[in-house]
């Protein structure tokens, strides 16, 4: 099964956790720089507040492995964002965001999509897709 | 000096943060090849195993590909030894079926080394940010490998999160430290700031008159902006500038076709003062993005976008900047490039009549 091809993502769920954490640590700076922005002054604290319950929701995920709603419609959001941002950049800067913008906003959102959808399909089908199994220390 | 009709960002030069440089392409489309090879090579393994091993083999082939756009030197050297280590560990995780001792503290030696690097005021780029992304990937797919405590897990968590934070909040440092932020044609910025791709050329009588002519007639129509009730009369939004750094907007003004009309500056900039704002000058924009200002006084009159700003919309304001990781704060939007602008600065004693002014200059002689 390859990765795309709408089939059950049941081996990509062994890399659901680490990519769950790479979001969470992504959003969590994310945070720190709207804060530190808002702190001087001149930034709103509600982009502090969206982000850091983004990185929380993100972060709860990668503890739990359970991929809700509420997740969901996060990572929807910032894919959406992206598709807003880069249409902004074609239109005032001529070119695409940078390649860092492809992959923490596009690749690692879509990849959590992606095996959530799958999830739900086979829960649907009456197949439900097995936790990984536990490796010996 | 020539003028052309509309710039793209490519005509600007930004922060190498928001580039890959030259230098570092090799080894970024090395690490690009290496993970689709290893991801293909090693369908018949483990989803887990086949990501680790491809992550680490991209690494490595990724910092012998940075070896090779760079000078031989200590550098040079680190990259060629990591890469070396970092492929023979992917190997060896291939034939053994599991990481070589060491492979963790590697991988985490190699992000605290980008930080001291950064920390000593190297401008990161994306070919080394995305490397060192592979690289906490790499150490989450490992760290989070097999059955573990709730303790053992909540601290590998936090490493992966931590170095991630890390790789970031030092690539911040090294791109402050390394960038510029004159306005000066032929500077590299710091993060945020596009100047213009133009060669730098000394001004000609002509270029310093002119300039000295848009100083004057600027200074004779604002002075009386320094009361801020009158600039508000006047349509200047005075209510919104504690949001944007002191700048007050003239809606009028905007899109008006007027550009560098110094009856009708587009923007105010005021500081806090101990008693109330002080006006330090005005702003002229441009009315479009990637139109280009005219630099009456030649390399003077240096005008200026911005890049990456993170704009918010809950209320109207800037959020941050783009930042290392490529993220922008939930509720803000990201404005790629700005329309070009200038700074005159009028007040009194200013050290710099275009361009930044400096800003020990002014804690120190109008308030922090």
């Amino acid at each position: 099964m390859a990765f795309g091809d709408g089939g059950p993502m049941t081996d990509y769920r062994e890399l659901l956790r680490p990519v769950l954490l790479l979001q969470t640590g992504i959003l969590t700076l994310s945070t720190l720089e709207a804060s530190v922005v808002a702190v001087s002054g001149v930034g709103s604290p509600v982009p502090v507040l969206l982000t850091a319950a983004a990185a929380v929701f993100v972060g709860s995920a990668a503890r739990t492995g359970r991929l809700g709603r509420t997740l969901r419609w996060t990572e929807r959001l910032i894919v959406a964002t992206f598709v807003i941002d880069t249409a902004i950049a074609l239109l005032t800067a001529g070119a695409p965001l940078e390649p860092m913008v492809w992959i923490s906003r596009l690749a690692l959102p879509l990849f959590v999509l992606r095996v959530a959808r799958s999830e739900r399909k086979a829960r649907r089908t009456g197949f439900e897709t097995p936790e990984p199994a536990p490796v010996a220390a | 000096m020539t003028q052309v009709e509309r710039r793209g960002i490519e005509d600007y030069v930004v922060s190498p943060m928001y580039t890959v440089s030259d230098e570092h392409g090799l080894g970024l489309l090395f690490a690009l090849v290496a993970v689709v090879v290893g991801w293909y090579a090693l369908r018949r393994q483990p989803t887990r195993v086949r990501a680790s091993i491809s992550l680490l083999t991209a690494t490595g082939a990724g910092h012998l590909g940075l070896a090779l756009g760079h000078e031989p030197g200590f550098r040079t050297g680190a990259y060629v030894a990591f890469g070396l280590w970092a492929s023979y560990a992917a190997r060896r995780w291939a034939i053994d079926e599991k990481p070589m001792r060491g492979t963790t503290a590697g991988l985490i030696l190699s992000v605290l080394a980008y930080a001291v690097a950064a920390l000593s005021g190297e401008t990161p780029d994306q070919a080394g940010l995305i490397m060192k992304v592979i690289e906490v990937g790499a150490l989450a797919l490992i760290l989070g490998d097999g059955a573990a405590s709730r303790t053992t897990m909540l601290r590998q968590s936090a490493t992966v999160v931590s170095m991630t934070v890390l790789v970031g909040i030092t690539g911040w440092i090294g791109a402050f430290e390394g960038g510029g932020h004159t306005h000066e044609l032929g500077e590299t910025p710091g993060p945020g700031l596009a100047i213009p791709r133009l060669a730098p050329t000394p001004p000609s009588a002509a270029d310093r008159s002119a300039a000295v002519r848009l100083f004057e007639e600027t200074l004779a129509n604002i002075s009386r902006f320094e009361d801020v009730t009158v600039a508000a009369a006047e349509g200047y939004d005075v209510d919104a500038m504690g949001r944007l750094g002191g700048h007050a907007d003239n809606p009028a003004f905007k899109d008006d076709g007027r550009i560098l009309d110094p009856t009708r500056p587009e923007t105010l900039v005021y500081h806090a003062g101990p008693d109330g704002p002080v006006l330090l000058g005005a702003m002229y924009q441009t009315d479009e993005s990637g139109e280009p200002g005219p630099m009456v006084g030649g390399s003077l009159t240096v005008w200026h976008g911005h890049d990456h700003v993170c704009f918010g919309l809950l209320p109207p304001g800037l959020g941050s900047l783009g930042s290392p990781m490529g993220t922008c704060p939930l509720g803000t939007v990201t404005v790629a490039l700005t329309n070009e602008m200038i700074h005159v600065w009028t007040v009194e004693g200013a050290p710099s009549r275009f361009g930044e002014l400096d800003e020990e200059w002014l804690e120190a002689n109008i308030g922090p």
